[in-house]
């Protein structure tokens, strides 16, 4: 996202929020809403109408305004619009303004996920996260140079049971064992907790702030020099959010960047691949963290041409259609539907991930019904590691 | 004997504008019921929410999709509300009155207020709770779902971060379970709340399932063996 040097403020008298955001510099141009994939599938939503709508809005209206729900805060607007407005965040804020007013979103999946976060944030849980390792045969330890975040993958091994996703086991167990092939033991945590991302997009900052405290101790009893993480969500949270709120100053990479780092050295070997595969952008990795090549050279690697692209690709590229497991609807329904038929055109019969959630949105997708929406229910979605961890010599 | 009543009085604050027209229309829809009991329950649908999985259809006849709306249709004669719907709707476009998310959330904090040990979690007409414990069972102290199939990790949970020692989930007895599939249902969530909670290291004894004759008792030793006392 654009806007990495946050904007002065200066004692004007006009809402700190505004400010920030340089919401007030809005020239109505509309390039937002001409990228946005939400308006693409949903009418009615415009961004730039959103910040007419709130600009001048009384708190108790933000609270009914449902559609500061619908945004998906993944960015792509902030990379096109020409005054630097950057909407994610002001969405950000005002969902937390409407929560202290007592708005209301659904959330997906009884809202499991925000209770295991606050669960995590409340009580000193002696978590049992580890289980993995056991299983995957891989050498981690407690302390080390590079840590690995695991996120929670290991809750969604238990939520998402019935789609038979590639669970812990499987994502951070081939994570570990690339890096051991590399000559790393990654430090692991047994104490990390949620990194609040979802909390924190979805205006909950007190949880946030709980959550963060307790990552960033975790973090330092490790005396790790680089953290990596097989979630982008966790990546640019701990990346950005971290080091402005918690004052975190460690290296953060995704797995794709650290494991591109580790192929570019030399320290993998690769067995080649064949068939095409394409390649889904999660939002937090392309426009969060604007990494679009890091991805691509490991594919490129393990599978030399054959990488094709979707019709919307990098920058371009549209979200899986549901971020915080809030949005879930007929719309988020559309879009994954419109970017499954899109990797269907391409030819491939292989989707690569780099986010765990994004595997599990199209999971959900393709064990629905595919053939009246046009979407090839034959298709295969795995994660990047995992990709790479079966193609390793 | 029927009498027409109205099923949804009032949006509830939460709600409201939430409900889309089609979702009013269903949701405001006077039906021939019985005056009480298990209509206090039936199921609506949120049509912005709904994203057409169809998960729904597969565990209730009541339920079709209508391809004309693009929305589930819910037989609300039929509806008895036993919220195994509810359970597998991904998306929350599901909802029943009584016990949309809000209102469970407003009872939580109403608890909170009087600082309980543990929630017993029953229905309405709980023949355990109410008999063994008359003042109880249609009382504030509890959270109240129709069924225990409807029981879920995520009310257990956010009792037990809210400050509450315990949760008991009080049913039906299982030889006696008026919705068959919810038995497995039951089960199964129990099951997956008790690995959630070991995962996160969190007793999961805390969460205790009891559904036993009103005259073997259980449920006030269970809430007192929970609270310490």
């Amino acid at each position: 996202m654009k806007g990495e040097k946050a904007p002065v403020e200066a004692d004007t008298g006009v809402d700190p929020l505004v400010m920030r955001t340089n919401v007030l510099y809005c020239l109505d141009c509309g390039k937002c809403t001409g990228t946005c994939p939400v308006t693409a599938v949903k009418p009615g939503f415009s961004p730039r109408r959103l910040v007419e709508m709130t600009l001048m809005a009384k708190p108790e209206e933000i609270a009914t305004n449902n559609y500061i729900w619908d945004c998906l805060t993944c960015g792509k607007c902030s990379n096109y619009c020409p005054t630097d407005v950057r909407f994610s965040d002001y969405i950000k804020g005002l969902r937390a303004r409407a929560l202290e007013q007592g708005g209301f979103s659904v959330m997906n999946h009884g809202g499991i996920t925000y209770s295991i976060a606050r669960a995590m944030a409340k009580g000193d849980l002696k978590q049992k996260r580890l289980e993995w390792v056991g299983g995957a045969k891989v050498t981690v330890a407690e302390k080390g140079d590079v840590l690995l975040f695991t996120g929670c993958m290991v809750y969604f091994d238990l939520i998402f049971e019935p789609l038979h996703i590639d669970g812990a086991m499987t994502v951070l167990g081939n994570a570990v064992s690339i890096m051991n092939r590399a000559g790393i033991v990654p430090a692991v945590m047994a104490d990390e907790v949620c990194c609040g991302h979802d909390e924190l997009w979805s205006g909950e900052e007190g949880t946030f702030a709980k959550l963060m405290e307790k990552n960033i101790q975790a973090i330092k009893r490790t005396g790790a020099k680089k953290i990596v993480t097989v979630c982008p969500e966790c990546a640019s949270t701990i990346k950005k959010y971290y080091k402005e709120m918690g004052g975190l100053e460690i290296e953060v990479v995704h797995i794709s960047q650290f494991i591109d780092d580790l192929l570019k050295g030399g320290k993998i070997k690769l067995r080649l691949a064949k068939g095409k595969v394409t390649f889904q952008d999660p939002c937090r990795l392309a426009q969060h963290m604007e990494e679009v090549d890091a991805p691509r050279n490991v594919i490129a690697a393990v599978n030399p041409g054959g990488l094709v692209e979707m019709r919307d690709s990098k920058e371009l590229a549209s979200c899986c259609g549901t971020a915080l497991w809030r949005n879930c609807d007929s719309f988020s329904e559309g879009m994954r539907g419109d970017r499954l038929r899109q990797a269907k055109e391409t030819g491939a019969d292989l989707v690569i991930t780099a986010c765990p959630k994004c595997q599990i949105h199209f999971s959900c997708t393709l064990s629905g019904k595919c053939e009246e929406k046009g979407i090839d229910p034959n298709l295969k979605v795995k994660d990047l590691v995992t990709y790479v961890a079966e193609n390793m010599e | 004997m029927t009498k027409k009543v109205t099923v949804w009085h009032e949006a509830p604050k939460a709600l409201q504008g939430k409900v889309g027209g089609n979702g009013m229309e269903v949701a405001l829809k006077e039906v021939p019921v019985q005056p009480i009991g298990m209509r206090a329950f039936v199921t609506f649908v949120i049509p912005d929410y709904c994203s057409d999985c169809i998960y729904c259809e597969g565990t209730c006849a009541n339920l079709k999709f209508n391809k004309e709306r693009k929305i589930m249709i819910v037989n609300q004669v039929g509806c008895r509300g036993c919220g195994q719907c509810i359970s597998s709707c991904p998306t929350g476009a599901l909802q029943q009155r009584n016990t949309y998310l809000g209102k469970i959330d407003e009872d939580f904090t109403h608890l909170l207020g009087k600082e309980p040990a543990a929630v017993p979690q029953s229905c309405n007409m709980c023949p355990v709770v109410s008999g063994e414990m008359p003042d109880q069972g249609n009382g504030p102290n509890s959270v109240r779902l129709l069924c225990s199939g409807r029981y879920e990790a995520s009310l257990a949970l956010e009792a037990l971060t809210k400050g509450c020692k315990g949760v008991v989930v009080v049913g039906c007895l299982f030889k006696d379970f008026p919705f068959e599939r919810n038995k497995v249902a039951t089960e199964d969530k129990l099951r997956f709340s008790k690995l959630l909670m070991m995962r996160l290291g969190i007793d999961p004894d805390k969460v205790q399932h009891v559904n036993k004759y009103v005259t073997e008792g259980g449920v006030r030793e269970c809430i007192q063996r929970l609270s310490g006392a």
